[in-house]
């Protein structure tokens, strides 16, 4: 009788070990479960900076291409528009399409989209395409956007325009 | 006691220690994981600082800044193929690799390594004399320039590069005798003129030293690079280099097969900077040939505008580096640099 109750109080005791490290697992389980929820949106916030900073990085990059910014003559920092035109027709679709340049700007500004829309001047309300390298597969990525403004170097007509950058950059949605 | 209590006792403890372990090991993967996510966190972040230190400086041309770093150890290096295209570009914080898409078309000229808790950047703009290409200078207070030569020769050089806030110090053309060790990481002396051995103090593998060879316009001439100071070493055959940023970038850069594969990122916007330069000339002769009298400069300018034309349609192929070298040599971008003057002072669009 004896031997089968302490039999009986083994059995309780090796029951309630068990118990405990079953709760402290669980507990220790639901920690990592917030303690990885709440790294992984600490993570997601940083690479969310991380992209809006290289989207605006791209877009001041943008303005301080020296192929096309002005010459000395006209005034210090701007963009000459017609160097500007020109770099839109080695990057665009069309007769002027160069493919150096075009391998040379994608290792720049990768999946991104440039447009120049002039506010003043003889070219005001147009919109000139600079570089379009919009992602196939846009829901692969997200989209950051800025829109910087700029003064625009006519040098026929010595004048200043006022246009605006809109800059859209794609980067690959991270996965995991 | 029994010998079946004997045995339960016995797995008790066989079984506390097993689930110790297990505990113990949770624990320690858990606490490894915690610090490896750490470091490569802080990695991460000291990476993406650094890349934006070096990719925000070509936005402020001619400017000087400096930037508060975690201590560290930064390596620069940039690597070319056979073929002389760059293949990787990158810095490695104490010894911590990183991707290099973000250095791939960044030219940076500095010493192969800079340690420390500052980075001092400077971008210059190469112009050859069109603007080409924006070339980031880095370094710290921990590598001092030696620039021995002429006063006007040595300050010129500073001033124009608005390079005043690297460790500069300036030494008249026999003066390298007197310069002492005061302790820096590194020495790097650069010569406007003949080459005078410095001390024997300063005749080791850390430093280097750049002869310039001027020709009389002070824009163009030849540069040859020492490596390394300690007795021996090689050196490369004389370099021609055209333009203030190209030679503040060879004074930057430590090694020449560094300056040679950084050239060759600035290089590849040659191509290109000539390409639209070209493009922008046509579209405006095509003003200048449609007659509309507008838009067009008057006739004191026709004759500038078509020799202006001949001397850029006569530019050399992209990587026809000697002869876009001898180009320079020839003095042909002067003399474009000086029809462009021309215009501008009577009025009339520029070349470029």
């Amino acid at each position: 009788m004896a031997t089968q109750g302490r039999g009986r109080d083994a059995q309780l005791a090796f029951g309630e070990t068990l118990m405990v490290i079953m709760v402290l697992v669980f507990l220790i389980g639901i920690g990592m479960v917030f303690y990885y929820s709440a790294s992984r949106s600490s993570l997601n916030t940083e690479l969310q900076h991380r992209e809006d900073v290289q989207a605006v990085l791209l877009a001041q990059r943008v303005l301080s291409m020296p192929e096309v910014a002005c010459d000395r003559y006209a005034g210090g920092s701007c963009i000459d528009s017609l160097k500007l035109a020109a770099l839109a027709r080695m990057l665009g679709p069309g007769a002027g399409h160069d493919a150096a340049a075009w391998t040379t700007y994608y290792g720049r500004f990768a999946e991104a989209a440039i447009t120049v829309r002039y506010l003043t001047g003889a070219q005001a309300g147009q919109r000139l395409p600079l570089y379009d390298a919009t992602p196939k597969d846009p829901g692969n990525f997200t989209a950051q956007q800025q829109f910087i403004f700029t003064t625009i170097y006519d040098p026929v007509a010595d004048e200043q325009d006022l246009a605006y950058l809109n800059v859209t950059r794609y980067a690959r949605r991270q996965t995991g | 006691m029994t010998r079946k209590g004997q045995l339960g006792i016995q797995f008790h403890w066989v079984f506390t220690l097993i689930g110790g372990i297990l505990f113990l090991l949770f624990f320690f993967v858990l606490i490894r994981s915690v610090l490896h996510s750490d470091q490569a966190r802080t990695t991460r972040e000291l990476s993406f600082d650094v890349g934006t230190i070096i990719a925000k400086a070509p936005l402020s041309p001619d400017t000087f800044s400096v930037a508060d770093v975690p201590d560290a150890t930064y390596r620069f290096a940039c690597e070319q193929d056979a073929q002389g295209g760059v293949t990787y570009s990158y810095v490695r914080i104490d010894n911590q690799s990183y991707e290099d898409t973000g250095l791939r078309d960044i030219a940076v000229f500095s010493p192969a390594t800079v340690r420390g808790d500052q980075l001092f950047t400077a971008t210059a703009t190469w112009q050859a004399p069109f603007p080409i290409a924006s070339m980031v200078l880095l370094s710290n207070n921990r590598t001092r320039y030696v620039l021995v030569g002429l006063p006007q020769v040595t300050k010129r050089f500073v001033d124009q590069g608005n390079l005043g806030g690297f460790n500069i110090l300036y030494v008249g053309p026999g003066g390298v005798s007197s310069v002492t060790d005061e302790g820096f990481d590194r020495y790097r002396f650069i010569y406007f003129g003949g080459y005078t051995a410095p001390p024997s103090a300063f005749l080791t593998a850390r430093n280097s030293a750049l002869v310039v060879h001027q020709d009389p316009d002070g824009e163009t001439g030849t540069l040859d690079f020492h490596d390394s100071l300690a007795p021996g070493a090689p050196s490369p055959p004389g370099v021609p280099y055209a333009g203030e940023a190209m030679l503040a970038a060879a004074a930057f850069t430590d090694s020449y097969a560094a300056f040679r594969c950084n050239m060759a990122k600035a290089e590849g916007s040659l191509a290109t900077a000539k390409k639209i330069l070209l493009d922008r000339l046509k579209a405006i002769l095509a003003l200048y040939d449609a007659g509309n009298s507008a838009h067009v400069p008057d006739g004191r300018c026709q004759a500038d505008y078509l020799r202006g034309k001949a001397l850029i349609e006569a530019y050399p192929s992209p990587g026809e580096e000697s002869a876009y070298n001898a180009y320079v040599q020839q003095g042909n971008l002067r003399e474009l640099e000086d029809i462009d003057s021309r215009l501008v002072t009577r009025g009339c669009p520029r070349l470029y």
